[in-house]
């Protein structure tokens, strides 16, 4: 009966297992034997060249460095922010402001919108002629304001606006999650010992949510090397060196340079990348867990 | 009530097998249907009773190439041809080719010098030299030689030159009549128009900033205007050094002044092509660089009244080269070598280019055709472009672009640094020399040169 049990899981386990392997592991393993090739995707010519495109990508590509600086420039800048407006509007909430389920909603209501559809929102916003930030700036100063903000000079610092715009609200429902569970009594007693409200968050909310804020700096890290739609509709599909990132580098070499086997080899250095720094951002703020 | 689910839950889960099998016969069913019907059209292709072409459909449409096929349906009885476009045309053409079974004849921004050299396309050396549809030449000779000679891939051509655009700077007409303003017969008088402009109160040139690589043919010009054809032509073939040649990088130089002198609309880095268009044809700036498309392209947002011509890029005082050099660039149709009726892409090929329908095509979508004689009963706006073409000494195109991606990217990077004011005009020279150094040393990129024509001066 066991035995036919264990032959019955494992028959349902079939097409799920199946599955994974044909639309991940198979494509994973292709991408990994194709990066050390010479192709262009579109003929059946391929040639073998070992490790010469990682050898190119690591040693002789400066694109490939600006790229991953502009990542990096997106995996702080915005965590940063974040993390602590997240955290401060948490904390605001839960004190019971008035009007707090409106102001979750409203907190949240960018995470239903397609990256896409906020980033053409974003797009009209930055307009020089005719964008709101302009029109807003112009009536504050009295006087007409025509900055370019997607120009290479300000493309970078423009695009975090629409990350933390849109990121907030996840972050924001996630620390509320976290602060609510936390009873009530612990700060009843912190006041009673004379703690104030920065007291009470340092020495009680951070160490009983550090968990959370480890998944949300993982989840931030992941998403600041990913990203991808923000950069691509931005820069209207032709990202340049002010804005070029790893992934929409990726897409220039395997699908407008017709250099497959070269995009492959960035896809699998950014996998790595990704891996290694989740792993590193995990071992960084993996501290003994709080139990309450 | 247990007994009774125990029994009902077999028959459930088989009604659910039954339906799902069921569903994956209708599905594999539909799929043999399909292809059934796409082995009859390869059959039919294979015998050449039927011809399959596939293009990128962007502003030209699919009209005029269905009545063309209309067209060549009833001079060639017993063949069809099957005519489809998609604006991402690309990922229709990717999977087809790598499974070996391609159109017979397409028109996509595919990197078709790779193609060509990885033996995927069909060289029509042969084809060209046999005779054109409806005129006494060959194939071959009833081409513009100039654009022709970009078609040249290891000593041989895999493609021909269709629709064909002119670089040149657009005015509009009735500002210039209102000022007293005329086109510049020299680079001076060009810097010394755009001061006047400046101070009319009015941007002289609108440019579509987001896309820099518009100022190229301004750049490039400019330098063959100085130093001749032949130090262009070595910055096309990636001769070692040209991208440093001193003159170079005064025409870097000019550019940017230009930029820094507010020649340039304030705030055109972050203007795409239609924005910085819709500034010229709104009249608050008095030129734009553009291609001989502009006119087409903006058909449908200029306002009633407005006038706009053209005048190719002036000359330098003092300068080696011949004022009239044009720099162009065109589109390009192939016959992908493993095409089920080869022989039919190419009959279509060469009925698309005859004169004939060349010539209506030009008219009809208002630009001009890589064919000598297509340039007749053009609208108003083209007459200086066909003037440009018929007097030119030679052309040029910046097939560096076409042939290198990455390279194209590092100069259109360049450009923007440049015109940004955040690199100097000796570094934006190096930098893409340096790119150019990139290529030449990396073995797996295949290396093109283009013919540097006998009528190159300097």
């Amino acid at each position: 009966m066991r035995r036919e049990a264990r032959r019955m899981a494992a028959l349902f386990l079939l097409p799920a297992c199946g599955l994974y392997a044909l639309l991940f592991l198979y494509p994973v393993i292709s991408s990994l034997v194709l990066s050390l090739y010479d192709w262009d995707g579109f003929s059946q010519q391929r040639r073998f060249v070992g490790l010469g495109n990682f050898r190119r990508l690591l040693g002789d590509d400066p694109m490939f460095w600006t790229a991953l600086k502009h990542n990096l420039f997106l995996l702080s800048v915005p965590t940063v922010i974040i993390l602590a407006a997240a955290l401060f509007f948490a904390g605001a909430l839960t004190s019971g402001v008035r009007g707090s389920k409106f102001f979750r909603i409203t907190y949240f209501f960018p995470n239903v919108i397609s990256m896409v559809a906020i980033t053409l929102l974003w797009f009209f916003i930055y307009n020089p002629n005719f964008g709101l930030l302009n029109g807003l700036l112009g009536k504050l100063t009295g006087s007409k304001v025509s900055i370019v903000w997607l120009d290479p000079n300000h493309i970078m610092a423009a695009l975090v606006a629409p990350i933390v715009w849109c990121s907030l609200g996840f972050y924001l429902v996630l620390f509320l999650a976290g602060m609510e569970s936390i009873p009530q009594t612990y700060y009843d007693a912190a006041r009673v010992d004379g703690a104030n409200a920065w007291q009470q968050f340092r020495s009680i909310t951070v160490p009983l949510m550090w968990d959370i804020i480890t998944v949300a700096v993982v989840f931030l890290v992941i998403g600041g090397l990913r990203i991808f739609e923000l950069i691509y509709v931005m820069a209207l599909g032709y990202p340049n060196e002010q804005s070029q990132v790893i992934s929409t580098y990726l897409y220039e070499q395997a699908f407008n340079n017709a250099n497959m086997g070269y995009g492959l080899a960035i896809a699998v250095v950014l996998f790595v990348l990704v891996f290694a720094t989740t792993a590193a951002a995990m071992r960084l703020m993996g501290r003994e867990q709080t139990e309450f | 009530m247990p007994k009774r689910q125990v029994i009902a839950r077999p028959i459930g889960a088989a009604a659910r097998i039954l339906a799902a099998a069921g569903l994956l016969l209708a599905v594999v069913g539909l799929l043999l249907a399909v292809a059934g019907c796409s082995g009859q059209e390869q059959a039919a292709r294979r015998a050449g009773r039927e011809i399959e072409v596939q293009i990128f459909l962007g502003g030209y449409g699919l009209d005029f190439f269905q009545e063309v096929a209309r067209g060549y349906e009833r001079t060639h009885p017993g063949v069809k041809v099957t005519l489809s476009g998609d604006p991402r045309i690309i990922d229709k053409l990717r999977p087809r080719l790598l499974a070996e079974n391609p159109p017979d004849l397409f028109w996509a921004f595919l990197p078709i010098w790779r193609l060509a050299d990885d033996g995927v396309l069909h060289a029509l050396d042969a084809d060209l030299a046999t005779r054109a549809y409806g005129q006494k030449i060959t194939w071959g000779e009833s081409f513009l030689p100039g654009p022709l000679a970009t078609t040249v891939v290891a000593g041989k051509r895999y493609f021909v030159p269709t629709d064909l655009s002119v670089f040149l700077m657009w005015y509009n007409v009735g500002m210039f009549r209102e000022h007293g303003w005329r086109p510049p017969a020299r680079w001076d008088e060009f810097m010394a128009l755009c001061e006047r402009i400046k101070r009319a109160g009015i941007a002289p040139i609108a440019f579509q900033g987001r896309y820099p690589d518009y100022a190229l043919p301004m750049l490039l010009n400019l330098f063959q205007r100085k130093v001749g054809g032949r130090p262009l032509f070595d910055l096309i073939n990636l001769k070692p050094g040209a991208w440093l040649h001193p003159d170079l990088v005064a025409s870097a130089a000019t550019l940017q002044e230009m930029m820094e002198k507010g020649y340039f609309q304030p705030g055109c880095m972050g203007m795409t092509h239609t924005e910085a268009q819709m500034e010229f044809v709104n009249s608050r700036a008095a030129m734009v660089p553009c291609g001989t498309w502009l006119k087409a392209e903006m058909t449908n947002t200029t306002p009633r009244g407005f006038e706009m011509s053209s005048f190719n890029y002036p000359g330098v005082r003092g300068g080696k080269g011949d004022p009239s050099v044009a720099g162009i660039s065109m589109g390009y149709w192939c016959v992908p070598a493993q095409a089920a009726n080869l022989r039919g892409g190419v009959d279509f090929l060469k009925w698309v280019t005859s004169r004939e329908n060349a010539n209506q095509f030009a008219r009809s979508k208002d630009t001009l055709f890589a064919i000598r004689g297509a340039d007749r009963n053009l609208a108003r706006e083209l007459a200086p472009a066909v003037a440009v073409m018929r007097r030119a000494r030679y052309t040029w195109a910046a097939m560096m672009s076409n042939w290198y991606p990455e390279l194209s990217k590092r100069i259109v990077d360049g450009l923007a640094s440049l015109m940004s004011g955040n690199i100097s005009p000796e570094e934006f020279c190096q930098r893409i020399e340096q790119a150019c150094d990139r290529i030449r040393r990396d073995s797996n990129t295949p290396k093109y040169q283009m013919p540097v024509p006998a009528e190159v001066e300097g």
